[in-house]
Formats: structure tokens, sequence, C-alpha cells
């Protein structure tokens, strides 16, 4: 990655002006939500772990950890720094199911619930999500650029892919 | 975690890492019978980890790697993953193969059916090891599943047990173990991630309340 780009790792969000960009590394059943206002050109990128704050009572955790809580958060951070509300597009990717996980528990069907709770969250806020790459059994590295609103996606025996 | 600290108190981590010696012994001594050489491991490391710097320890979220998972349950629930480096993972199948050895071909590295069932038994001897080693220790008892394979980025393959150890709070507690033969490393992470309450459990049916 170049140095005008942010890391943006589990359980994070940031958010960047041209001509810097935003990347999460190695996403498994991680969301990574990139929501950009093509206006002022301002972008910003969450990297979520699980779907839901609700279903964790108790407090301590964070709140970019959440897919639903997290983009709440993003999305004031960008109106707070400028962007408008209705101009506010999304893009997500990521929600691979890593191992074919044969148990019962909840944690196996993790990345398409992750996937879920991202696309009623960006609907109830009413951004309208332009684009997606979920799902599959691969990892994904995805690059945004916030000037464009591109989102490009690698993974390791893949072509590049752009969204 | 929740309510508390960041950090596990000294006496809480010599037993967790006792317990990591122990499983690291067995898989050890299990390991040198089916490679027939040596093998001998490094002192366990026992850590809580916050969640977003647990794949910078494995050598970066982008680095490809060979993991293998294994899932515990009954008393105590938990995940147990190898992550091997693509040479590790190449050094191994090459010492159970032998002569056949290692076919390596093309940029992309790819397991055939022979080698995934190698790396996928050294998994599963490893997780055995570790679960009798709880076992014998705490008198609790588990299941262990067969082992789930997968070649992907650090980051991806650990993304699973993460949003396990997620659930609970912004840390993960790491069992760290190493085994080498003749000073080469050729296993390197093993990882240990007992779900908060198992922890609990742990500790407590070793005396700790």
């Amino acid at each position: 990655m170049n140095q005008n780009s942010i890391a943006v790792n589990i359980a994070m969000m940031k958010i960047a002006r041209p001509p810097q960009t935003l990347h999460s590394l190695g996403l498994g059943s991680c969301i990574g939500v990139a929501i950009y206002d093509p206006g002022i050109k301002i972008g910003g990128l969450l990297h979520a772990l699980l779907p839901r704050i609700g279903e964790f009572g108790s407090g301590g955790h964070s709140r970019a950890k959440f897919a639903d809580s997290g983009i709440e958060d993003l999305v004031e951070l960008l109106v707070a720094k400028g962007a408008r509300r209705n101009r506010l597009r999304a893009k997500i990717a990521g929600g691979a199911a890593m191992f074919a996980l044969k148990s019962g528990s909840s944690i196996g069907d993790i990345g398409k619930r992750n996937v879920q709770s991202s696309i009623e969250t960006l609907q109830r806020l009413g951004i309208e999500l332009v684009a997606q790459d979920t799902g599959g059994n691969k990892g994904r590295t995805i690059i945004f650029n916030v000037d464009t609103g591109e989102l490009t996606i690698k993974m390791i025996d893949r072509a590049v892919k752009v969204i | 975690m929740n309510g508390q600290d960041e950090h596990i108190d000294s006496e809480k981590k010599d037993v967790l890492r006792e317990i990591a010696n122990i499983g690291a012994g067995h898989a050890a001594t299990a390991l040198a019978a089916l490679l027939d050489r040596p093998i001998v491991q490094s002192i366990p490391d026992v850590e809580l980890v916050p969640l977003n710097d647990v794949p910078d320890r494995l050598g970066g979220p982008d680095k490809t790697v060979a993991s293998g998972l294994i899932e515990l349950s009954g008393d105590v629930s938990a995940f147990f993953m190898v992550v091997l480096n693509l040479e590790q993972a190449d050094r191994i199948i090459n010492m159970m193969l032998g002569d056949i050895g290692r076919e390596t071909s093309g940029a992309i590295w790819q397991l055939s059916e022979l080698e995934e069932s190698v790396v996928s038994e050294t998994v599963n001897i490893l997780g055995g090891s570790y679960l009798t080693a709880i076992c014998e220790m705490t008198g609790l008892c588990a299941n262990q599943s067969t082992p789930y394979l997968c070649v992907d980025m650090v980051g991806a393959v650990l993304s699973v047990v993460l949003a396990e150890a997620g659930k609970a709070g912004d840390f993960a507690i790491v069992f760290k173990s190493e085994l080498f033969n003749n000073d080469e490393c050729i296993m390197g992470d093993i990882i240990l991630l007992p779900d908060e309450q198992s922890c609990g459990k742990i500790l407590k049916s070793l005396g700790f309340e």
C-alpha cells in the first residue's frame, strides 16, 4: 500500500479525502463498508467483525466492531465533516465463509449475517447501496478510492476486481 | 473483556501457560513419532491481545498462510487454530510424504488431496494434544471436530475465531507455541482461543475463582 493509504483494521472506521485512500487487508467473514459523498469527495471505511450490537447487551464494546452501530457512526461522522446525507452512497465487500463449519454454532454463518445487517442498516438510514462483492469462501483485500468512489478488491488467486 | 482489566493476572497466566506447555509437549511427542525425527517445543506464551492486533502478530493481515481450524465443544468450547506459513506447510508435507514429496507447480500455492489430508492430520494431532492437556489438567471434557483447512490471507482465516472472541469483548486470549526440528521452526503459530466462559471454567476447575 502506498503512503497515502490509511489502514482500517478490525473494529475500526476511518474517513479520508483525496488524494488519500483507505484500505482493509484480509477481510474474511468481516465486512468492509465504504460510504462516500461524491459531491464533496469525502469517504469513510468501516471494518466490522460482527453483525449487530444489540445481540450483545453488556457494555464495553467498541461500536465500530458491529456493522449496524459502525455504519450509523460512520454516517454521522461523514455528515459532521460536511457530507450531505442524501448524497451518500455505499459499497460493501466481505462476508465470506472461510471454513465450512458444520456445527450448529452461530459463528458459521457470521459472514452472511454481517452482509445482511449492513444492507438492512443502509436501507434504514436511506443510503443507496450501489455495489457489493460479498459471500463466497475467499478472503478479500479492499482499497477505497474516495475520489472516484471505486472499491478495488484483491483475492489471492483471482484477478483484481473494481466495483 | 467486559469489566475486566486489560491484562491477565500473572498467577492465572502461569496456569494457562502450563496448559499450553503440556499441550505443546504432547504435540511435540506425537509429531516426532509421526515424522520420525526429534521435535522440540518453545516456551509457550499466553497473551491477552486486542482483536485488531492479532493478525499482525501472525505476520500481517494480508500474508498468505495455510491454516487448520478445529472446534472444541463440550464442557469447554474453544477454537484451536494452526497457522502455517507456506514454507512450513511444504516442509511438513515433505517430511510426511518422504519420497513422494511435494509437487510444487505454478505460481499459485495449492494442495493436492493427499497433501490436504497430510496437513489435516497434522492439525488433528496437534488439536488432540492440546485437548488432552486441558482435560488431564482440569477434568473437564470436550470433543474435537474434524479439522477444517483454508489457504488464504491471515486476516481472513482468523476472522471466524476473532468474531467468536469479539462477542465477549475487544480482546482475544491467545496461546502461542512453536515446534522446532533441528532449530528449524516447523510449526509456527498454534493458537488456542477459548471463549470467555470456557476460560473461566478452566481457571475455576483449577481452583481459581
